[in-house]
């Protein structure tokens, strides 16, 4: 990685610890536990939940905390989220630029030249309203570095122990918790096949169950995790190389959602 | 006893031709299988499991059964390990990957299409109408390549030789192409760690002309007569002590290029291209030095 580029990245990594070790010793101040998405929300019961019996005691609100990757946010509008898979090297900002897809594809998060580029948020996904599925694009980086380390979710055992990812959107903290793991490739425009990356919405248990079936038919090994209409869907994706234009794939489902982080200051 | 044999051969070529309804002959071939090459630990050998390879399913088989089974157009997968792989299937094989092979050693018929992806080691024995050899892997192809596609993924190092002639060469990554060569004489493809080293003379940078073969009249075909099924054609036995010498196979010349197709990227769906292009791999100088030595060692056994 570009020196320069290093460098501000552990400059917005280290703002970013220290956001969370301050929170941690102010107490008051600590990410609220995440809930579960549900799967399917009745309408009805969401008004029940957001109008309560008078008689009950309102439950005050949890208080918002800062955004542990305010600094970074605020640095680059592009930024989009940070990706957090804990454990490993993946910890690095994701960037969305609608106008040129590919824009950090070689490119640092300050803009200048860097051979490993940034994480990329496709531009067909969205996280302002989320989209069903959000696919990042990383290079597969043979260092490592960004999406390097991805296919070592080849080995279940990996899997076993970097389940959880996260990811830090600037209202919130998502989790997830990765349901299926395959290897992939790019397709002709004229293959009728199924092709990860043309999928990002789900407006119908069809299309939702199209892509669910294909991810676990395809899984690598089972990873006991399941989902249903309704839920949401991490996908990163780097190439591979048991094929011409491959693609090592990992999905992960949504298991907790909190619009914890206060406005910006 | 030569002239017996050809006169035998004849013989029974102009009977097949003239059996009433051979010209609808048709051959219904079964569809191909896929077959994956493992080291199996427990076993202390390479196994093999139709589809794609599943640690935890233990359906795996000698490779003793797989030549058994194999047929033309089969499909080859081999998993990487730690162990070299010397295996020969006398069929015309559709495809073999190498995948993060130690080093393997197929030898076949023929092969349609060979892919040795990245940190694979490969020797190939049998004709190849289609290599792809990416980034640092090694491959020694012994007999004639017809396309040779050198890609660029994350590194351009590859070592490759080919014992035969070479058709046509392209090397390039996945948004452009670098070099075409074309028409490399017998033994004379050589490149060492991403580097051409072919003296100039023995390929050219230009396509050859190819006279394009005009379609038959159909109507010009001789008609073949009916023949009576009950005329028998005498076989007269060969003497079984007579012995064919066996002709050494000499290098074919340079065949006319089969100018391929370059992929074309607006073909595929747009997909920002995650490979590593720029990162230098370390030397494959003790593998290198495997693979020739295990070349050479082949080579001479087979002499």
């Amino acid at each position: 990685m570009d020196r320069q580029s290093q460098e501000t990245l552990e400059a917005l990594r280290a703002s970013a610890e220290n956001y969370l070790s301050a929170g941690q010793s102010a107490g008051g101040t600590e990410a609220p536990p995440l809930t579960s998405a549900p799967a399917e929300v009745d309408p009805g019961e969401a008004h029940a939940q957001s109008t309560p019996e008078p008689s009950a005691t309102p439950m005050p609100a949890p208080e918002p905390v800062e955004n542990p990757y305010q600094d970074s946010f605020l640095a680059n509008e592009d930024m989009a989220a940070w990706l957090v898979v804990p454990d490993t090297r993946i910890d690095y900002p994701v960037m969305w630029t609608p106008r040129d897809e590919n824009y950090y594809l070689r490119r640092g998060f300050d803009g200048r030249d860097d051979q490993n580029g940034c994480l990329i948020l496709d531009t067909d996904s969205c996280v302002d309203p989320f989209t069903t599925n959000l696919i990042i694009h990383g290079h597969n980086m043979k260092s490592g570095a960004m999406f390097g380390d991805l296919d070592k979710y080849q080995e279940e055992a990996f899997f076993q122990e970097h389940r959880e990812m996260l990811l830090h959107t600037e209202d919130g903290l998502h989790t997830y918790e990765v349901i299926a793991v395959f290897r992939s490739q790019v397709y002709k425009k004229t293959d009728q096949v199924f092709k990860f990356y043309q999928f990002f919405q789900a407006d119908t248990q069809e299309e939702f169950d199209d892509f669910y079936n294909n991810i676990k038919e395809l899984s690598l090994y089972d990873t006991g995790v399941t989902a249903a209409f309704g839920d949401r869907f991490l996908t990163l994706s780097t190439c591979s190389y048991h094929v011409d234009r491959g693609r090592f794939v990992v999905v992960a489902r949504e298991t907790g959602c909190e619009d914890m982080y206060a406005p910006f200051r | 006893m030569k002239r017996l044999k050809t006169i035998v051969s004849l013989l029974a070529a102009a009977l097949l031709l003239l059996t009433p309804g051979s010209k609808q002959l048709q051959v219904s071939a079964a569809e191909p299988v896929t077959y994956s090459l493992k080291y199996v630990e427990d076993k202390g050998e390479w196994r093999y499991h139709v589809g794609a390879w599943d640690d935890n399913n233990a359906g795996h088989r000698e490779l003793y059964y797989l030549k058994q089974s194999i047929k033309d157009g089969d499909i080859i997968v081999v998993e990487g390990g730690e162990h070299n792989l010397d295996l020969e299937l006398p069929v015309n094989l559709n495809n073999i990957t190498f995948n993060h092979s130690h080093l393997a050693i197929i030898t076949a018929k023929s092969v349609e299409n060979v892919y040795v992806l990245r940190d694979s080691v490969a020797v190939v024995n049998g004709d190849v109408t289609n290599a792809h050899v990416y980034d640092n892997a090694v491959a020694n192809f012994n007999n004639n390549v017809t396309n040779l596609y050198i890609t660029k993924e994350r590194s351009g190092e590859q070592t490759i030789a080919v014992v035969g002639t070479v058709a046509y060469v392209k090397t390039g990554d996945a948004e452009k192409v670098y070099n075409e060569f074309y028409n490399f004489q017998a033994n004379s493809f050589r490149q060492e760690e991403g580097i051409l080293k072919t003296d100039a003379s023995k390929y050219s940078t230009i396509p050859s002309v190819v006279t394009p073969v005009m379609p038959s009249d159909p109507a010009a075909t001789i008609p073949v007569a009916p023949v009576d099924p009950a005329v028998t054609v005498p076989v007269t036995p060969v003497d079984p002590t007579v012995t064919v010498p066996v002709v050494p196979t000499v290098p074919t010349a340079p065949v006319a290029p089969v100018v391929p197709v370059a992929p074309d990227d607006s073909l595929y769906d747009d997909v920002p291209k995650t490979g590593d292009l720029f990162a230098l791999p370390g030397l494959l100088v003790t593998g290198a030095g495997i693979f020739f030595g295990s070349a050479y060692l082949l080579k001479r056994k087979s002499a």
